[in-house]
């Protein structure tokens, strides 16, 4: 009846909002359900507000979802702040202390003394959010036998006192709403079709997508929000031989991943914004000197420290253009947690077969963003290496050999036969020093040649996503984790009778020009949803293409929704029939 | 290399042999007057970085300058920027991660402008950096570094807790052995931290800092006579201060008191001073407090649930009790000269 239903905990950091929604994330997994969650961090080291929002779908999903049917409320500031989203016949379940608004009316309200049956009945009060968990799991009908097994899973390692503790306040919360509360809304926990999910966040599918794909040394430096991946592979990249190795700072990490990577390691680093631009340097030596090398860039709101703890798409400049000098790199951008994985992986096939540094970029929401992965989409070996030179005893190793694909073979350092210098410096094809006009142009055109390879190469089709209307005048593209809300908006345009088709190009550099070109063929209007301000996407478009394009840019630190989208789609289609795109005028 | 000579004398003196006058002694903590860091921050509760912040520039108050901060990233900045009058009649500079030290250096050389073009007297204004342990021992020590062979008059402070708290929790070059941290978990193939800490001070002396000093909030006499002398002394002084967080430690909120007097008695924080003598380069070391009775590490350990698993490995703990008696083996003249017995080798439980 409800195959898909939206859910949001808020409360105060500290109050254990996170594991409920874990919590329910899990059991939904096990279910055999889609997820999609979002959830904010406060700024504040400790307290402060925060929320997780869980979007459970029998369907595929992409988006966390626009407003919510289930608000859970812990107190009042919760309540105030997050009772604007939730649906117009939405339920409602707070602590019975807070004050309920006007605008209440006509929703389902159930009340509970959280506070009091944790501080009172049980005696401890971090154990709200358990009793939380157990009236949840009356009003949803939740399998109270596997929130039982979670808990035990989850504080057995604390004593038995700790974990009897937690079983006696979701018992209290459960028979709470057995006793006081009558089911008065419609909503039911959707049924899956039981095959068991994985259930990841952006950061630990590239961490193993990254595994998956061969990488055994790590290099980074702690940031929000990539520092997840360094911890999840200092967990497990040991089990596997593989180095973690946290160093001083972010140039060092990458030029640490320089190092291991030029000794033949798959190697990568990961970090945010204001460490991109410190490796920004190297980004060109690696191209310069032809290494290979995985960076993950989680985005957060800039510039300098910005907003550490809130998403942005503002970091595409630097991927694309940061370091001085014509420097050549790849950039792609995945758009969902199982994509993390599969782009990540792919990553290092590319860095390693075309010898040169590939930025992954997603971004906070992305990065934190549980999601449901089918299992069968984490399997994955590498696909491509390194070229290898085969040495010969008549003739010297050319490092820098200007072939024809501009890939050069290379030798591990330390092969007999094979030793050389990979150098930062302009340098000739045995990688001695270089200035002549004729060679900086020879290695500079051979250096770029890499690029129109990997735009052929089958490695790098079917790496856009497609949504819509085929036929439709007005045209979206977009990139990054605002994929999701581009999706949502267009069924939702449909809906209106718009007929709008998207692409979402998950390599940005170079651009799938075939796939875009096909697409800017078909379409009247383009518009490009984004989180940035000058409009960074439709800016690179604009610039490729010489087309204009309807930019709608977003900076609050929050994802996009829906309904900004679908707006803009609406003010578009007004447009259709007044002017042809040529004449359009200038976008933004 | 500079000469090291020892301070016979034990304990807290408001005497440098650097400065003709000693400095003002603090007396009682609550006449001395308030100043930034005195509410209006987000500090945890519990939190020794916020406290010992607060001293420095109490200190700096009775001296009656005025007091220009470069704050690093870190908590010292997330907690003190979301309401910026928490800093009271203090100025402050924040700048990104590695640069504490270089705006400080741009600090400086502005004041010195200011001063010549008249608009300030280079007397009543004070210049001092603050950064964490992580913006210091790692990002930040090339700037640091920089600096203070630069020579310039300045005081830079390093509230040490060990670990990057802000970002949750990461190894820093300052954690300890053995510490379980986000990036250093104790699994089965690695035991926690593996490496044991550089020396922040020695680095400071090496490349020719005038003053480095090593203090606690919970002696706020010592912490805060050291701030004085360190803002008087000509040249880079380098004050670190231990800075006890519940939150990475995993410690309770209200064993600060106990968790900084096990860190002294069991010599795992060193109260001391180092005073350079420019013209013979000769560095006097002042030892400020020694135990009378020095307890093994385990004690401090068990306090903190950063250290529970590593505790729990004896052959560890011994490792922890050998890098404490390696570094307190400094001190043996001082301590012979006092006749106090000098122990080699104590057990670490």
């Amino acid at each position: 009846m409800h195959p898909d239903l939206t859910l949001r905990i808020a409360g105060e950091s500290g109050e254990g909002v996170i594991t409920i929604g874990e919590t329910l994330c899990q059991i939904a997994a096990r279910e055999g359900l889609h997820i999609v969650t979002f959830r904010t961090f406060p700024a504040e080291i400790k307290g402060g507000a925060c929320m997780i929002q869980v979007r459970l779908s029998e369907k595929n999903i992409s988006y966390h979802g626009e407003r919510v049917d289930f608000l859970v409320c812990l107190n009042q500031e919760a309540l105030g702040e997050n009772l604007p989203d939730l649906k117009d016949h939405g339920v409602l379940l707070c602590e019975a202390e807070c004050d309920l608004p006007e605008e209440l009316l006509g929703r389902t309200v159930y009340k509970v003394p959280f506070d009091r049956i944790a501080t009172r009945e049980i005696g401890s009060r971090i154990s709200k959010n358990i009793v939380v968990l157990g009236t949840l799991s009356h009003i949803l009908s939740l399998p109270k036998r596997q929130i039982e097994g979670f808990i035990t899973e989850k504080f057995a390692r604390k004593g038995k006192a700790v974990l009897d503790h937690n079983l006696d306040a979701l018992q209290r919360g459960f028979d709470f709403a057995e006793r006081n509360l009558g089911k008065k809304d419609p909503y039911k926990f959707p049924k899956g079709n039981e095959q068991k999910m994985l259930l990841m966040t952006g950061n630990q599918a590239i961490a193993l997508g990254a595994t998956a794909s061969g990488m055994r040394y790590f290099f980074g430096y702690p940031i929000t929000p990539a520092s997840e991946i360094m911890e999840w592979l200092a967990v497990h990249l040991p089990k596997l031989g593989g180095i973690v190795l946290q160093t001083e700072d972010e140039i060092s990490a990458i030029c640490s991943v320089a190092g291991a990577s030029w000794a033949g390691g798959r190697s990568m680093t990961s970090t945010s914004g204001p460490g991109l631009s410190l490796m920004s340097e190297t980004i060109g030596l690696l191209s310069m000197a032809e290494i290979p090398a995985v960076i993950v860039d989680s985005q957060r709101g800039g510039p300098s420290t910005g907003m550490p703890t809130k998403t942005e798409q503002s970091d595409l400049f630097l991927a694309l253009y940061g370091s001085h000098g014509d420097t050549t790199r790849v950039v792609m951008a995945p758009t969902s947690v199982p994509d993390c994985f599969r782009v990540t992986a792919l990553a290092f096939d590319l860095a390693e077969k075309y010898q040169l540094p590939v930025i992954v970029l997603v971004d906070q929401a992305l990065s934190a963003r549980l999601e449901t992965v089918e299992p069968r989409l984490v399997k994955r070996t590498p696909s491509a290496s390194r070229l290898t030179a085969k040495l010969r005893e008549d003739a010297p190793f050319t490092r820098y050999q200007l072939s024809e694909s501009g890939v050069s073979p290379a030798a591990l350092p330390g092969t007999v036969g094979g030793e050389h210098m990979v150098t930062g410096m302009e340098h000739d094809e045995k990688g001695n020093f270089a200035c002549d006009e004729e060679m900086h142009t020879a290695m500079t055109v051979k250096r770029f040649r890499k690029l129109s390879a990997i735009e052929g190469d089958p490695l790098t089709h079917e790496l856009c996503s497609y949504f819509g209307d085929k036929e439709a005048e007005i045209g979206i593209i977009s990139w990054g984790s605002s994929a999701g809300p581009v999706e949502e908006a267009v069924s939702i345009a449909k809906n209106l009778g718009i007929p709008v088709q998207a692409i979402i190009p998950k390599i940005l550099n170079p651009l799938p020009h075939q796939e875009l070109k096909a697409f800017l063929g078909k379409v009247k209007r383009v518009i490009v949803p984004e989180l940035n301000f000058v409009g960074q996407l439709a800016s690179l478009l604009r610039s490729t293409y010489r087309i204009p394009t309807i930019s709608l840019t977003k900076v609050k630190g929050v994802p996009l929704e829906p309904t900004e989208i679908v707006k803009k789609i609406v003010e578009t289609a007004e447009t259709l029939n007044v002017r042809s795109m040529k004449h359009y005028g200038r976008a933004g | 290399m500079y000469k090291a000579l020892f301070n016979r004398h034990i304990g807290i003196s408001p005497h440098s042999f650097l400065l003709p006058d000693p400095v003002v002694d603090v007396g009682e903590y609550g006449a001395i007057p308030t100043t930034g860091l005195t509410s209006g921050h987000q500090g945890c509760t519990g939190c020794g970085m916020v406290t010992g912040t607060n001293q420095v520039l109490r200190a700096l108050k009775l001296t009656g300058k005025h007091v220009v901060a470069s704050i690093g990233t870190g908590c010292n900045e997330v907690i003190t920027t979301q309401n910026t009058s928490c800093w009271g009649d203090v100025s402050v500079d924040h700048n990104n991660f590695p640069n504490t030290a270089a705006t400080l250096s741009g600090n400086i050389a502005a004041l010195k402008a200011l001063a010549q073009a008249g608009a300030v007297s280079p007397e009543s204004t004070v210049n001092i950096g603050i950064a964490g342990d992580g913006g210091t021992y790692d990002i930040g020590l090339q700037a640091l570094l920089a600096w203070i062979a630069r020579g310039e008059n300045g005081v830079y402070v390093c509230l040490n807790n060990q670990a990057y708290m802000n970002t949750g929790v990461q190894g820093s070059g300052a954690t300890p052995y053995g510490t379980s941290t986000s990036t250093t978990p104790f699994g089965k193939v690695i035991r926690g931290n593996q490496r044991t800490p550089q020396y922040l001070l020695d680095l400071a002396l090496a490349a020719g800092a005038s003053y480095a000093a090593a203090a606690c909030p919970l002696w706020h006499r010592d912490l805060m006579i050291k701030a004085q002398k360190a803002a008087a002394i000509e040249g880079p002084c380098v004050l670190e201060i231990y800075s006890v967080c519940p939150e990475g430690w995993k410690s309770d909120t209200d064993v600060f008191h106990e968790i900084t007097e096990l860190a002294l008695e069991t010599r795992s924080w060193i109260l001391y001073e180092a005073e350079r003598e420019r013209k013979s380069n000769t560095v006097l070391f002042t030892l400020n407090y020694a135990p009378k009775k020095y307890l093994p590490i385990l004690a401090y350990l068990k306090l903190q649930e950063r250290f529970a698993s590593m505790s729990e490995f004896p052959q560890m703990v011994e490792r922890a009790q050998e890098v404490i008696e390696a570094r307190w083996s400094f001190w043996k003249p001082v301590l012979e000269a006092n006749g106090k017995e000098w122990k080699e080798g104590l057990r670490a439980s």
